[in-house]
């Protein structure tokens, strides 16, 4: 049996398809988005958490670590070089201050997380893989997923679709709905930001499209980023060409993760918050304008 | 059904507008009216058998209060001439409120206006009477000290106000009305001797005096129509008349006969709590005979706001220390609707979603709306039923057959009547028009049992020994040890808590016989025995068991860091909970994070509290109560968390001494479910449900933008039928405002759970910066308006 890093289970997931979902975030990305919503999920190994708004600063973890990879000034600094996630700092902490973040786990645990609360599915909720990019680690998502629809539960996976083909082709036979995250259409754009071209993603939703595979085409609306009228245009009008019926959703853009980055002692780099409604209407005009019928709201 | 539609389009009718605007405006008094006529006529009735004594004292005040019509009224009565007015009742209770009286206006809960010449006209013709005769002195007089002594592990109830939580015959009373109730106790009267006579009289008196009440109204109502012209009070008249001699046969006569049955249920016994129960289903032949005779659905949400109104009329005047229990003067008004026929079909009809849109226009704390949801209840009712709740006035609350319904039959009740289960007061389970259940008998503080035994029975809050001393937490060599010396100490004061209460239920039978409500409770008259003398078809005293999450988080707490990991020694912790945590922050921090905590879906701490939860249900089995029946348990407590918690010193759970317990009744302590809502209804539904036939409360709380889509009000539908599926007996779901969201800002520790849940992952509230924390609290007073 396979086995992979996770880094998070959401119960009560309520954005990540239809009905009433579990959520397991798999851990590693191709792609490093500056606006990240889960950057402890980007590296494929584990990571150490520290949340100074829970921390008692009683130094606990700082006396117990064997690399002296802690200090205690001002807050709990960790030197990341240094530490190598023994452990041993959390399970000191009294105050669940500290944890780390990745887990290794088969795709049987994996999946009876995931089931923990299949009575709350229903007819059209059941379980989503998310990360970091689930394709990352295709082999392992596929055998969770695969345990899953033998329970039955629905599945749906969501991807920025940065992987071979032979793995986006691996799952179509386990997975019901394809949340696809498409960001930038211009390629130099999505090098220069993203880190990688998008020319391997544009190829697996086409592929993804020509199977006939449930579609679900997302973009989130970072300001400064993606949130441009001609980005956004571009990307509607590519859409509907694939595929004239596609369902497409914007994502507003969501600060809160900022607190991650606090956490992380990194600088977030998107400035302001969410769209106002009436932004958010100029960009559905323009998906009308392109075309686009079946635009999905939350 | 394109009606759902219709109704769920009606708006407020300005009728009700003005008078909700008028009733809401107008100051709440305590009144000494009643009481004033009450006594007088005990005086001239002296020597006759207490239940004629009774029934007289009832028909004087229906012959003689004054009473009051708004002009714009289409459902009217009332027991005082003002709303909303506080009834001094010395039958039961006239020492408390001579120490209490003029602190009505300023008392921290629940505050009445007073006239300075009621206080002294009480206090010269009133009182005396009274003095060392009411309920309260009686019962203080026979068991004062043994209450007082158990007191902070087992709060005795109805010690001094008649027993409610009591759902009638309303169908009965609709089809017969005073005069065919008259009728009835008439054709028993010959052949009965001694007693029964004595009771079939009583109940012809006290329907004399409700035929005579009705009248008044309807000669009132007269009047003033030829004062003013206006033409509901015409019809008023008309409707009051025809209802003092003959039964109900419109929607508008049903639901005025129905209030007049709950004002004389007042009048009789001032009880918290005579509940209309299914009101959709037995006003609905009423409903359908109106409709085919051209009343509009208008004019039926209009006369259903009518009663609605009606139902925040009347409050209840509690002592201060009751007061705190059951804060914001609940009576309890409780309208069940939806659940199922007898066969197992859906009863859902044109009535409960009027109902519903009455709710969603008023949003008034009564009636206390109950949604009775099982699995094949339908879509559209929950998508209502859900927008409703996404409202904010905590309304409806849910209940699911599914667990109820086993519950009642596990205790007796037969299938008939359990298919057919009403809820009264907040919570509490019950049969339709055939039940004494006396819900609300005790409230048995387990979370402070534990501290006795965790102490050598002494209370930490005024080192007096009330309990048994078995050892303490350093003599028990194992955690098994621990737990026997915990059985014990609950066995004792059960014991204890069952002599008061048998003790209070005969002071009721010998004080407080209630002919009236027997009229309307099966099988009084067919047997001729009073309420109180067990005549009901089921007889019931319930006792709620407090709160199953402190219980397992202390002991999972105590378990896992004292006798497994051994990371505490039992002294560090006794002196840790000695001392309130004052020099050992770190060990209350462990206690709080380094256990898992009921309410996240971890099995083993669960089954702690569903362990002393079956356990104390079990004990209650051994016991009947003064009628003859059982003892069921309840797990809730409504607003008495916090009074309990303030009994309570430095508990194993890092709970600080006095804080408040958890809320509800089977809700996780506040803060410490981490997990979301689907983990936290896992871990309650590990309760045992079916021995909890007294009723449950568990409290949930959700972001208003969650009830802004119509996806989140699908979902949410989801959430219901999973909570019908895992078989919890009740949930109530309130909708959080600015002001929780600020207390959030403020008290992170008790909040820890609360979630935002955004596309992408859920972050928790309390561990954001706090712009973004204000950000959401804009947005969430911005949306809700
Ligand atoms: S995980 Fe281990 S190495 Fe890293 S900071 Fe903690 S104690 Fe030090
Ligand atoms: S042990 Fe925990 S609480 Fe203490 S300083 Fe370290 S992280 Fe903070």
């Amino acid at each position: 049996m396979k086995t992979g890093v996770i880094f998070e289970l959401t119960r009560f997931a309520t954005h990540d398809g239809a009905g009433l979902r579990s959520t397991l975030f798999l851990k590693g990305c191709p792609l490093s988005c500056p606006w990240c919503q889960n950057p402890e999920g980007i590296p494929p190994e584990p990571l150490l958490w520290h949340n100074p708004k829970v921390c008692l600063q009683c130094g606990r973890c700082v006396a117990v670590c064997p690399t002296g990879a802690l200090t205690l000034t001002d807050r709990i600094h960790v030197n990341r070089e240094a530490c190598t996630c023994c452990g041993s700092c959390v399970d000191a902490c009294p105050a669940a201050a500290m944890s780390i973040s990745g887990q290794t786990v088969t795709a049987r645990e994996a999946a009876d997380m995931l089931l923990r609360d299949q009575v709350f599915f229903g007819p059209d909720g059941g379980v989503t893989l998310s990360g970091g990019e689930v394709l990352s680690q295709w082999q392992f998502a596929r055998e969770v997923l695969d345990l899953c629809k033998q329970a039955g539960a629905d599945t749906a996976v969501e991807t920025c679709l940065l992987a071979p083909q032979s793995a986006v082709e691996a799952m179509l036979p386990v997975a019901d709905h394809f949340l696809v995250d498409i960001k930038f259409m211009d390629p130099d754009l999505h090098r220069s930001c993203l880190g990688a071209e998008n020319h391997q993603i544009l190829e697996n939703y086409q592929f993804l499209i020509s199977r006939g595979a449930d579609v679900l085409v997302r973009t989130p609306l970072i300001p400064g980023y993606t949130a441009t009228e001609d980005n956004i245009r571009a990307i509607a009008r590519y859409l509907h060409q694939t595929d004239p019926n596609v369902r497409y959703e914007l994502l507003n853009f969501n600060p809160l993760c900022r607190s991650k980055y606090d956490a992380l002692e990194e600088d977030y780099p998107v400035q302001g918050g969410a769209l106002s409604a009436a932004e958010m209407d100029s960009f559905y005009d323009i998906l009308v304008q392109e075309g686009i019928s079946q635009i999905i709201k939350e | 059904m394109n009606q759902i539609k219709q109704i769920a389009a009606l708006p407020c009718p300005e009728r009700i507008q003005i008078l909700k605007e008028k009733m809401l405006a107008e100051p709440r008094y305590a009144t000494i009216e009643q009481a004033r006529i009450i006594t007088r006529s005990y005086q001239a009735t002296e020597g006759q058998p207490r239940c004629i004594q009774r029934a007289r004292a009832l028909k004087a005040s229906l012959e003689e209060i004054t009473i009051r019509i708004e002009p714009d009224e289409r459902i009217v009565g009332n027991r005082t001439p003002g709303v909303r007015g506080g009834v001094v009742f010395p039958e039961t209770g006239a020492s408390w409120v001579d120490r209490e009286f003029e602190t009505l206006p300023t008392r921290p809960q629940d505050q009445f206006q007073v006239h300075q010449e009621d206080i002294r006209e009480f206090r010269e013709e009133i009182l005396p009477y009274w003095k060392g005769h009411s309920l309260e002195d009686k019962v203080r007089e026979a068991i004062g000290p043994q209450v007082d002594e158990i007191a902070k592990v087992v709060k005795i109830n109805q010690k001094d106000h008649s027993q409610g939580h009591i759902c009638p015959n309303t169908k009965k009373w609709l089809q017969l009305g005073p005069s065919g109730i008259r009728a009835e106790a008439e054709s028993h009267l010959e052949s009965s001797r001694g007693k029964n006579h004595d009771f079939y009289e009583s109940v012809i008196l006290a329907m004399e005096g409700a035929s005579r009440f009705m009248e008044r109204y309807a000669e009132l109502a007269w009047e003033m129509y030829q004062e003013t012209g206006k033409e509901n009070l015409a019809q008023v008249a008309r409707t009051c008349r025809k209802l003092a001699v003959s039964p109900a046969e419109t929607y508008d006569e049903a639901l005025q006969a129905t209030w007049f049955l709950y004002v004389i249920l007042q009048m009789e016994g001032n009880a918290s709590s005579f509940s209309p129960g299914r009101m959709d289903q037995y006003l609905y032949p009423y409903y359908q005979a109106s409709r085919e005779n051209s009343m509009t659905l208008e004019d039926a949400l209009e006369l259903t706001e009518c009663l609605w109104l009606k139902f925040n009329q009347l409050v209840y005047l509690r002592n201060s220390n009751s007061a705190k229990y059951f804060a914001g003067f609940p009576i309890g008004f409780n309208v069940a609707i939806g659940g199922q026929n007898l066969d197992g079909s859906d009863a859902t009809n044109e009535l409960s979603y009027l109902f519903l849109q009455a709710q969603s226009h008023l949003l008034l704390p009564q009636p206390n709306l109950s949604l009775r949801i099982h699995k094949n209840s339908p879509q559209d009712l929950l998508e209502t039923a859900s927008r409703v709740i996404g409202m904010g006035s905590g309304m409806p609350q849910v209940f699911n057959d599914e667990a109820v319904i086993p519950a009642l039959k596990s205790h007796g009740v037969s299938h008939e009547d359990a298919m057919n289960y009403a809820i009264v007061g907040c919570v509490e389970l019950t049969t339709h028009g055939n039940a004494l259940g006396w819900s609300d008998a005790a409230m048995f503080n387990l979370v402070k049992a534990l501290e006795l035994t965790l102490h050598n029975g002494v209370d930490q809050l005024t080192g007096q020994k009330t309990g048994l001393d078995l050892g303490n937490l350093t003599t028990y060599k194992t955690f098994e040890e621990l737990e026997e010396a915990y059985a014990k100490q609950i066995d004792y004061f059960m014991d204890r808590m069952v002599e008061c209460v048998t003790q209070v239920e005969k002071m009721h039978e010998a004080l407080l016989p209630t002919p009236f409500l027997s009229s309307v409770i099966d099988d009084c008259l067919a047997t001729g025995r009073d309420v109180t003398q067990g005549g009901a078809h089921y007889n019931f005293a319930g006792v709620q068991a407090i709160q199953a999450a402190n219980v397992a988080d202390s002991l999972a707490a105590i378990k896992a860091l004292v006798y497994d990991e051994k990371k505490l020694t039992a002294q560090e912790l006794l002196d840790a909970l000695k001392t309130n945590f004052e020099n050992a922050p770190l060990v209350r921090s462990m206690l709080v994070n380094k256990v898992p905590k009921y309410g996240n879906d971890i099995e083993w701490v669960d089954q702690l509290g569903a362990k002393w939860v079956n356990y104390f249900a079990d004990g209650l089995k051994k016991y009947r109560n003064g009628r003859g029946g059982i003892y069921q348990m309840g797990l809730y407590t409504v607003s008495a968390h916090v009074p309990m918690g303030q009994n309570v010193a430095a508990s194993a759970d890092g709970r600080y001494s006095q804080e408040p317990l958890a809320d509800g009744g089977v809700s996780a302590m506040a803060g410490r479910d981490t997990h979301g809502p689907t983990a936290l209804l896992q871990s309650v539904a590990r309760l045992p449900f079916e021995k909890a036939s007294n009723g449950t409360l568990l409290n949930m709380k959700f972001l208003p933008r969650f009830f802004k889509t119509d996806t989140g009000i699908f979902k949410f539908t989801q959430l219901l039928r999973a909570v019908c599926r895992l078989g919890i007996s009740h949930v109530q779901f309130n909708v959080l405002n600015e002001e929780d969201l600020l207390a959030a800002q403020k008290y992170p520790d008790r909040y820890r759970g609360l979630t935002v849940r955004v596309a992408g992952y859920t972050a928790y509230f309390t561990e954001l910066a706090k712009d973004l924390q204000d950000e959401i609290i804009a947005r969430t007073t911005y949306e809700a308006v």
